[in-house]
């Protein structure tokens, strides 16, 4: 049995990220998603807006849970994509890969929920 | 009004139209925690892009950091650093 080492949580609008879309569109996108988590995002079924919120709620909770908040760091650098389940995968690049190499995606645990237009992630990093 | 007042002023208007601050962003001080005033991680992302429209510049990854956009201070630093002032 693995036990969890720390964990992260966070909340975001989905007005918040149409805001930013509407004010800031590309330039908003390229600088905080990939261009796989763009391309996701697009042909999601709860629409652009929902499915950035949800991405971008998973990237500062294991930015929390990785204890990174104080490092410079792109957000891009996690990358936060469909997983085979009802869970996203996450995906560390960068930084987030030189600040944490023992950390792989099979031990970051991500669950997402929706409360209108709340969108609430929880990371746990696993020892 | 000299250029780093005019630099402040234009830092608190991007930071009162984009902060999300529960606090007036033309009173803080210049020194207060901005994140402890209601700024959130997603709405500093917006600060950031409003200050890189503003100034014409662009932040660097290794600026992206909670510590550069703590305060109208740090933040008058790494714009400062960034134009070359």
């Amino acid at each position: 049995m693995q036990f969890a080492s720390c964990f992260g949580v966070d909340g975001v609008s989905i007005s918040d990220i149409q805001y930013s879309l509407d004010n800031f569109g590309e330039r908003y996108c390229r600088r905080v998603y990939s261009s796989h988590e763009l391309s996701s995002a697009r042909s999601s079924r709860s629409g652009l807006a929902a499915s950035l919120a949800e991405k971008f709620a998973v990237k500062e909770a294991v930015v929390k849970a990785l204890g990174m908040a104080g490092r410079a760091f792109s957000w891009r650098d996690i990358e936060v994509l469909p997983g085979p389940g009802v869970s996203p995968l996450v995906n560390l690049h960068g930084e987030f890969q030189r600040g944490a190499p023992a950390v792989s995606p099979a031990v970051i645990r991500v669950a997402v929920t929706r409360a209108g237009n709340l969108v609430l992630a929880l990371a746990v990093v696993q020892s | 009004m000299s250029d780093i007042q005019n630099i402040d002023q234009q830092i608190r208007v991007v930071l009162k139209e984009q902060g999300r601050l529960s606090k007036d962003a033309l009173a803080l001080a210049d020194d207060e925690d901005l994140y402890q005033a209601g700024m959130t991680s997603h709405a500093s992302v917006n600060v950031m892009l409003g200050l890189e429209g503003t100034f014409d510049i662009e932040f660097p990854d290794h600026m992206l950091k909670r510590n550069v956009f703590n305060s109208v201070a740090s933040i008058r630093a790494a714009v400062l650093e960034l134009t070359g002032g």
